[in-house]
């Protein structure tokens, strides 16, 4: 392959990038921007360039929403065969490009085919096969399909036809079941044509076994991208237009802020990363604003037809998700469309998978959903400010620009008077508050969401983002933070130079309170997965205990609370409970102290104690705040509700305390790991307690939530185990075996060591 | 060899055929075939490489019906397909010339079409074929006519039961007036559902009954580790040893399966092993856009069997997927009883065991010699179970 030279627009003109036709970009720019998918283009050409040696004929279909880069790499694979000396000699190429519209039947789609043929033909044959196109339309129907069908075996002359389709399920649409037939027969018949089509769903016609076409295509679901993706783009985008201050600007940790506000505006559609990249580059916002208008304006009509086909209540849902910029999860939606969750439940999925204008994502054991088109979203956000259209743009400046930017900017000689309101306005309207920053605040959900999957690294990454972004606040203990969080860890080498980096620059810059709670977090993260580091962790209290007081006592207690927890997981009983005295003495997370003393006692068979232990837990655990029930962690909380279920186990009262416990957390994420933990140790301590508290208690959870089938039923097979009952009617798995095994072979088990097993 | 799923395979890349082919011209000798089994299990790959053969004397055609809107547009295929191939003038080819109402139809590369009048379409196919057996060029002639049941319910369905009946019969008279001419016809559909349509119409000709129905089967095992290892190969997957087997085993033998497993192998850069292999099943399985679209062979019962019977029919598939090993009817009415459906014991006995064999016809069962049945095909018992929560 040939890829003409690429002129860095330093000094000279900038490149050409267009943000909705990519097929007008040269090829060496579509090369250049070509971030993520560098291998699938491979592919898709090795699949041509197999289809042109040989008679296999590959057919490719590239399937994803607006604006997620499917023009451009069916541009790029057209630039690339006409590249490849190899190739280009040895096929035919007919492009149907996105504007393409009419094709109502076989014929039309056979005549376009030809058109696009003449198109790229030599001069006689352009005008000799354009004379016989136009001879077709005073054929009738079925003979003109005949002719039209031998006239490109004879312009072919024998070599592959590389057909390439954009919106293939508006042709397919416009064929109907018949054309589709004919269709289907005329790649068979003929074996002359290989297709590499683009389609914004995968729909019917291709994926529904009764489909004529059903299976012939190989599909490729196109990704969104990744905050990484983007900045490659924007980056290499910057450089074309002669920008490499904005390239090296988001290599900054101010710059990476920046993006990751973006990214949660554009939901990792290219097309608006480029749209609003923009804003970032240009001199002048003016120049800006209308385009912008009319580009969403141009758009509104095919997303408010999308609108209509839907019912009211998925209507209602997508409005709010529009309305909200990110991901919800379905108990938020819905309440914010006043329909039950049922109904929420159920319509986000037909949207998601009939309609496919919703997205979600799996976190934890929630689903999130968003609207699967950023551009709809805008689109509507436009729309819903038509009264007002500079607010739109208020909200996209706050979000992109920060203050300092802005207030440089009023400095500006002649600032034309539409960026001036805007900037006034935008500078009016911001908080002071550096954590209210959009920016900021993507940096923080950029953590919680890299914290919840365990990806510490971009942890890391989004709280240096963060400092980059809120400014410079001095806090103290910032290196005991980082000191423990390297302790936590030492066989991550990677982990411990990127910390070892952070930890410099925090040092150096200061810090924010709100770091020191995000560090917290990353390090509690480790210290449910990874105890080995108890004695350099209790080393550590003194370090705490020098912390200056007052102004870090919900960070000392929350610090207090997890290590205290540390200890009692590894047994060191003695520990945990001076810890947990001290805090009662300092008042420092009541609810967890208690929690913990709760446990001691238990494992001491001090079991009134216990009880009266949880019970304070259980009501300071409810006068606390949101913030510190956060922090007491449904691991911790759960485990605390397991080890009185066991003592009110002990105590012949199976139905009394768990219960109460249970109601209490009732719908907190603690709930069905309280639930699981609960039985599986009453199924397993049932044979000295006896089998029938044991049921008991199960049934009583069972009623409280009957999703908590499978953990019964694991523990059901536990209770056959031990009471010598037939354990094949429950059909357990190879690994639900081993798992009951496991259990039964480590039974009887002091509480405290208590695996908690994954629900 | 490259992956190329539902695409148009280069003959050589038709992997484990062969031995069926050669059976399948031994066949031919005799009478001629309908090929079944579902969609993408190869069919089509089967005859296109068959009418790509050389032979002596022999005339191969092959076409896909799908296309054909009318009995007059199947007149006009079958005489653009032999008009070329036809020799010197001959009393059939000059009835031909006069049933052509003017030579105003298509023009093709060397020659143009006649237009054929919609009522003479009988009269037309029937000079046709004469003509081809007057000819004397061929000892034998063979049609391979892809999607032929779609054919027929379009004829039923645009001229009506009794024009899709003539043609039937018609095609049976052929066989029968000129050995020399065979037909091998394929479909997706059961001929046996577009008989069961016809009859609904008062059509009840033994039309298929001197053709021999072969089933194309998966590949053999070795076969298609055959095939999953040149796979695997050819797109450079890193893999274990016994990975191609592996794949063979969990696709069923299909090769569509296999081609879409060792593409999701690529595409996710996996190694190919064991736990990489069934993780990319599961990925096909647990995909709401359900890519391998499995749910069709639950979708498709009540139309298949009627609502009345939906509730056995996936009852009976409940139960056969639910067991390691083959079942007996005795054994499959014990289970329904448990259950709780079906018709009274009485009924019952006949009623399931009808409809056992329309599951078999549909490739869902498959009996074994000891005259048990199971389901056919691994890949969909083991979707069956994970989708009907089965364990």
């Amino acid at each position: 392959m040939t890829v003409p030279p690429l002129t860095p627009n330093a000094g000279g003109a900038p490149a050409l990038l267009s943000t909705f036709t990519p097929s007008l970009m040269p090829h060496a720019t579509l090369e250049a921007l070509l971030v993520g998918r560098e291998e699938l283009v491979t592919r898709l050409q090795a699949h041509v360039a197999n289809s042109i040696t040989s008679s296999a004929r590959h057919n490719d279909l590239l399937i994803g929403t607006r604006g997620i880069g499917k023009t451009h790499l069916l541009t790029l694979l057209f630039h690339r065969i006409r590249a490849t000396p190899e190739l280009r000699p040895r096929c035919r190429i007919a492009w149907l490009k996105e504007e393409e519209w009419g094709i109502s039947s076989f014929l039309d789609l056979l005549i376009r085919i030809l058109k696009a043929l003449a198109h790229g033909g030599a001069s006689q044959e352009h005008a000799l096969l354009l004379e016989a196109i136009n001879q077709l339309y005073d054929t009738p129907p079925k003979s003109a399909v005949r002719e039209a069908k031998a006239l490109i075996k004879q312009t072919l002359n024998q070599q592959p036809l590389i057909l390439l389709c954009e919106n293939l399920d508006d042709i397919f649409a416009g064929l109907g079941v018949d054309g589709q037939k004919a269709l289907r027969a005329w790649l068979q018949e003929e074996a002359c044509t290989s297709i590499c089509a683009t389609a914004t769903t995968l729909f019917a016609a291709i994926s529904l076994r009764t489909s004529p076409c059903f299976g012939m295509f190989r599909v490729e679901l196109l990704q969104e991208f990744s905050i990484e993706d983007a900045r490659q783009l924007l980056m290499r985008a910057a450089r074309l237009q002669g920008r490499a201050d904005a390239a090296d600007f988001l290599e900054t940790g101010r710059g990476r802020a920046r993006l990751r506000a973006l990214h949660l505006l554009a939901g990792g559609n290219p097309r608006v990363y480029m749209i609003f990249s923009q804003f970032m580059t240009r001199e002048s916002l003016e120049d800006l604003v209308q385009p912008i208008f009319k580009t969403l304006d141009d758009l509104t009509p095919y997303y408010q037809a999308k609108m209509k086909e839907l019912s009211p209540q998925q209507r209602k849902l997508v409005e709010v998700l529009c309305d909200y910029r990110g991901r919800l999860p379905v108990k938020q939606a819905a309440r914010l469309a006043h329909v039950t969750q049922q109904v929420a439940s159920a319509q986000l999925g037909k949207l998601q998978n009939a309609r496919h204008l919703v997205r979600s994502q799996k976190v934890g054991r929630e689903s999130y959903y968003e609207i699967a088109e950023p551009l709809m979203r805008l689109c509507f956000e436009v729309k819903k400010h038509s009264e007002e259209p500079l607010r739109f743009f208020i909200g996209i400046a706050q979000t992109l620009y920060y203050r300092d930017e802005l207030e440089a900017a009023l400095e500006r000689p002649a600032l034309p008077p539409l960026e001036l309101a805007l900037i006034s306005r935008v500078l009016r309207e911001t908080s002071n508050e550096p954590l209210q920053d959009p920016k900021a605040i993507a940096c923080l959900q950029a953590f919680e969401q890299a914290r919840v999957v365990g990806d510490f690294i971009e942890c890391l990454r989004a709280i240096e983002d963060l400092v980059a972004a809120a400014g410079q606040l001095p806090n103290p203990v910032l290196e005991a933070t980082l000191r423990l969080a390297l302790r936590l860890d030492g066989d991550d080498k990677a982990l411990e130079s990127e910390l070892k980096a952070i930890f410099a620059k925090l040092v150096a810059d200061g810090g924010i309170d709100s770091l020191v709670r995000v560090l917290i977090a990353l390090a509690m993260q480790y210290s449910f997965s990874q105890f080995a580091q108890m004695a350099a962790l209790n080393a550590d209290l003194e370090v705490w205990a020098a912390l200056p007081e007052p102004g870090h006592r919900a960070f000392s207690g929350h610090f207090l609370s997890w290590i205290a927890h540390a200890n009692l997981r590894t047994g060191n009983d003695e520990t945990a409970q001076k810890i947990a005295l001290h805090m009662l003495r300092a008042d420092e997370l009541p609810c967890v102290a208690h929690g913990v003393l709760s446990v001691v006692a238990a494992s001491r068979s001090q079991l009134l104690t216990a009880s009266q232990h949880l019970k304070d837990a259980v009501a300071t655990w409810q006068e606390s705040t949101e913030a510190d029930q956060f922090w007491s962690s449904p691991e911790m909380v759960t485990w605390v509700i397991a080890t009185l279920a066991f003592t009110a186990l002990r105590e012949n009262s199976p139905d009394g305390l768990p219960g109460t416990c249970l109601r209490v957390f009732a719908g907190s994420a603690a709930r069905t790991l309280a639930l699981a933990v609960t039985t599986i140790e009453m199924a397993r301590n049932a044979q000295s307690l006896g089998t029938a508290p044991a049921i008991a208690a199960w049934n009583h959870c069972l009623q409280i939530d009957p999703q908590f089938a499978k953990v019964g039923r694991l523990a059901a097979a536990v209770l056959a185990h031990t009471t010598g009952a037939a354990v094949e009617p429950l059909a357990l798995s190879q690994e639900e075996r081993a798992l009951v095994e496991a259990v039964v072979a480590a039974r009887p088990m002091p509480v405290r060591t208590t695996k908690f097993p994954k629900c | 060899m490259k992956i190329n799923p539902g695409g148009e395979l280069a003959p050589q890349d038709v992997v484990g055929r062969d031995e069926l082919i050669v059976q399948l011209w031994r066949a031919l000798e005799r009478q001629s075939l309908v090929l079944t089994a579902e969609r993408r299990m190869g069919k089509t790959r089967i005859i296109k490489k068959m009418a790509l053969a050389t032979l002596p004397d022999t005339l191969l055609r092959y076409r896909d019906l799908e296309q054909v809107g009318s009995l007059t547009e199947l007149a006009n295929l079958l005489y653009e397909d032999v008009a070329p191939a036809l020799g010197e003038w001959t009393k059939a080819q000059m009835q031909l010339g006069r049933l052509a109402s003017a030579l105003g139809g298509a023009k093709l590369d060397k020659f143009t079409l006649p237009n054929f009048a919609p009522a003479s379409w009988k009269a037309v196919l029937r000079a046709i074929f004469q003509a081809l057996a007057e000819s004397g060029k061929y000892q034998r002639v063979v049609f391979f006519w892809d999607e032929f049941p779609w054919l027929i319910e379009k004829i039923r369905a645009v001229e009506g039961a009794r024009a899709a009946g003539e043609l039937l019969d018609l095609l049976r008279a052929v066989r029968h007036e000129h050995p020399a001419i065979r037909f091998v016809l394929t479909g997706s559909i059961g001929h046996h559902h577009v008989l069961t349509a016809l009859r609904a119409g008062g059509y009840n000709n033994p039309s298929f009954n001197d053709l021999a129905v072969i089933e194309v089967p998966p590949l053999s095992e070795p076969k298609a580790t055959e095939l999953a290892q040149a796979l695997l190969d050819g797109e450079a997957v890193p893999h274990d040893p016994q990975a191609a087997g592996e794949i063979a085993k969990i696709a069923s033998n299909i090769p569509f399966f296999i081609h879409l497993l060792v593409d999701r192998l690529v595409t996710t850069k996996s190694h190919a092993d064991t736990a990489t292999i069934h993780q990319a099943r599961l990925s096909a399985f647990t995909n709401s856009q359900d890519p391998w679209n499995l749910r069709h062979f639950v979708e498709r019962i009540p139309q298949y069997y009627g609502a009345a019977n939906q509730a056995l029919a996936l009852g009976l598939l409940d139960i056969f997927a639910s067991h390691e090993k083959p079942l007996g009817l005795g054994d499959v009415l014990d289970e329904l009883a448990q259950l709780g459906i079906g018709a009274p014991a009485t009924l019952q006995r006949e009623r399931v065991r009808e409809l056992q064999e329309k599951l078999a016809a549909d490739h869902y069962l498959e009996a074994t010699p000891d005259g048990k049945r199971q389901f056919r095909h691994g890949v969909l018992k083991a979707w069956w179970r994970f989708s009907r929560e089965l364990g």
